[in-house]
């Protein structure tokens, strides 16, 4: 009787304190700080090499490293986690439970994002060494959206393919090109590229094509907004509103597969 | 094939799926793509070409692959740097920096052509004085490492020397060093005798034919995008010999 007045919210939160306790179970925070010292001795390193410009050399290399540091951490944190959960009956025990499977994903989606919030503000207090509040606040909301949109891919991929090996392949060709397809377009439409050769245009007609499905990953979390102090308001906006559409629209590839799958 | 086999006959029927999950679906997908359309189409811009790094760096960056950072790094700075309809920006590109890019990307690949097809045939096509001076200088310091390889490019500098530099006495320069360093009995002999072409009073476009004639006839230029850029260049001095 008592579970007739349980929030719809309940079993979200619930699911999603659990997945946020995991990382602290796997020991994803000694982790991420381990990285992180490794990324502030790497931009050292490099500003030690560097004849001029010491600062920006450090700030583009922190940057650009912590940015894939954060993506392949978060990739893989969802990944092993769902795996695991797969392979332990977890989810066929959540599922056997009477709560919707929209319940279980939102959840699950809701504590990998609360990680990756967790990493992304972690991430920030250091970059704070480097750039200044306004550049850094800018690139950590795009870090957090970038980390989202993997997130949400990874399940994704993972709902598919069932495999780890397999579901990482999908989840870093397409983050991959999502971030090269708009210097990939500008290339193919180039004046070194012949004209009128079937296959070139055919490239050039797909790439455009797939302009439209992926996300421009190309404008997110640029290492130029901490180095020049670049990032404008345009930028906040193309970040926030492409990561809204964009986690949305795999929310829902993940549901529909979700719900087609037999456990 | 064990990934498409494990999926197979693994779903349930589409009827199983929630409408409000293809409503969601149909949505969002609308809005990624509108949201797509609604940005402005991609642009190179020249003001964006930042300081090359150090060698050194580039070394440890490429992760033990250098000639495939070389290779990227190229597309890299053809990508924002030379494209349809605005390479008239590109007044505004720093000679200076886009040469310490290209000498960084040619040391990660010295056996790669890109890096001199680009400075003698893209760049140097920018109208700045002080463009074409640095990008045949620089196209002539490198030739000078390695002449047996790296001669196809001269051509091109010694020709712009003489009409658009309007510098006889560079152009005949840049002609002597192929014929006094070319050693290898691969390169074309006419190649060699460059200074009797440039010596000749004939125009730009006359050289180029001459020059680009042989370089396809010779064989030496097998890539389809460079012989395209080789016609271009041809096409292009024919309209500014009609004009």
């Amino acid at each position: 009787m008592k579970n007739r007045h349980l929030s719809p919210l309940q079993p979200i939160i619930t699911i999603a304190q659990i997945t946020a306790q995991e990382g602290i179970k796997t020991k994803l925070i000694p982790l991420v700080v381990v990285i992180l010292l490794f990324g502030v001795m790497l931009a050292s390193f490099a500003g030690t090499l560097s004849v001029v410009e010491a600062d920006a050399i450090k700030s583009a290399v922190i940057g650009s490293y912590l940015r894939i540091a954060g993506v392949l951490i978060i990739c893989l944190f969802v990944l092993n986690a769902q795996v695991r959960e797969l392979n332990d009956k977890g989810l066929d025990l959540v599922l056997a439970l009477p709560i919707p499977r929209s319940s279980y994903f939102f959840g699950k989606l809701a504590g990998f994002a609360s990680i990756a919030f967790f990493i992304t503000v972690l991430f920030c207090l250091v970059l704070l060494f480097y750039a200044s509040p306004q550049q850094v606040a800018l690139w950590g909301i795009s870090l957090f959206f970038e980390l989202l949109i993997v997130t949400t891919l990874s399940l994704l991929c993972l709902f598919t393919f069932n495999q780890l090996p397999a579901a990482f392949t999908a989840v870093f060709v397409v983050y991959l090109l999502s971030r090269v397809l708009t210097s990939l377009i500008l290339v193919g439409h180039g004046p070194i590229m012949p004209k009128y050769v079937i296959v070139n245009e055919l490239m050039n007609m797909v790439m455009a094509g797939l302009a439209f499905v992926l996300p421009a990953l190309d404008r997110f979390t640029n290492s130029e907004w901490l180095v020049y102090s670049t990032g404008t308001t345009a930028d906040l906006n193309f970040v926030v509103g492409q990561g809204v559409i964009y986690v949305t629209l795999l929310s829902a590839a993940a549901l529909l597969d979700f719900y087609r799958k037999n456990l | 094939m064990e990934i498409f086999k494990s999926l197979k006959g693994r779903d349930r029927p589409l009827s199983d799926v929630p409408l409000w999950v293809y409503v969601f679906m149909v949505i969002a997908l609308s809005c990624q793509m509108l949201f797509h359309a609604a940005q402005p189409r991609p642009v190179a811009l020249a003001a964006d070409l930042p300081h090359a790094p150090k060698t050194d760096f580039l070394h440890i960056a490429s992760l033990g692959e250098p000639v495939t950072l070389s290779k990227v790094l190229m597309l890299w700075l053809q990508a924002f740097d030379y494209q349809s309809g605005i390479s008239i920006r590109f007044m505004d590109l720093d000679p200076v920096g886009l040469r310490e890019w290209l000498g960084k990307i040619l040391a990660l690949d010295p056996e790669s052509q890109y890096p001199l097809v680009a400075a003698s045939q893209m760049y140097a096509d920018i109208p700045r004085k002080d463009t074409q001076l640095i990008m045949s200088e620089f196209v002539w310091k490198e030739f000078l490492k390695d002449p047996n390889k790296r001669w196809r490019a001269m051509g091109h500098i010694a020709i712009l020397a003489k009409h658009s530099l309007n510098d006889l006495p560079l152009a005949l320069k840049y002609a002597k060093s192929m014929s006094d360093n070319i050693t290898s009995r691969n390169v074309p002999g006419w190649a060699k005798q460059m200074q009797f072409i440039l010596l000749e009073d004939m125009g730009e476009l006359e050289e180029a034919r001459i020059y680009i004639g042989g370089l396809l006839a010779s064989g030496e230029v097998t890539s389809p995008q460079e012989i395209h850029l080789l016609e271009e260049r041809l096409l292009e001095l024919e309209k500014k010999a009609d004009k």
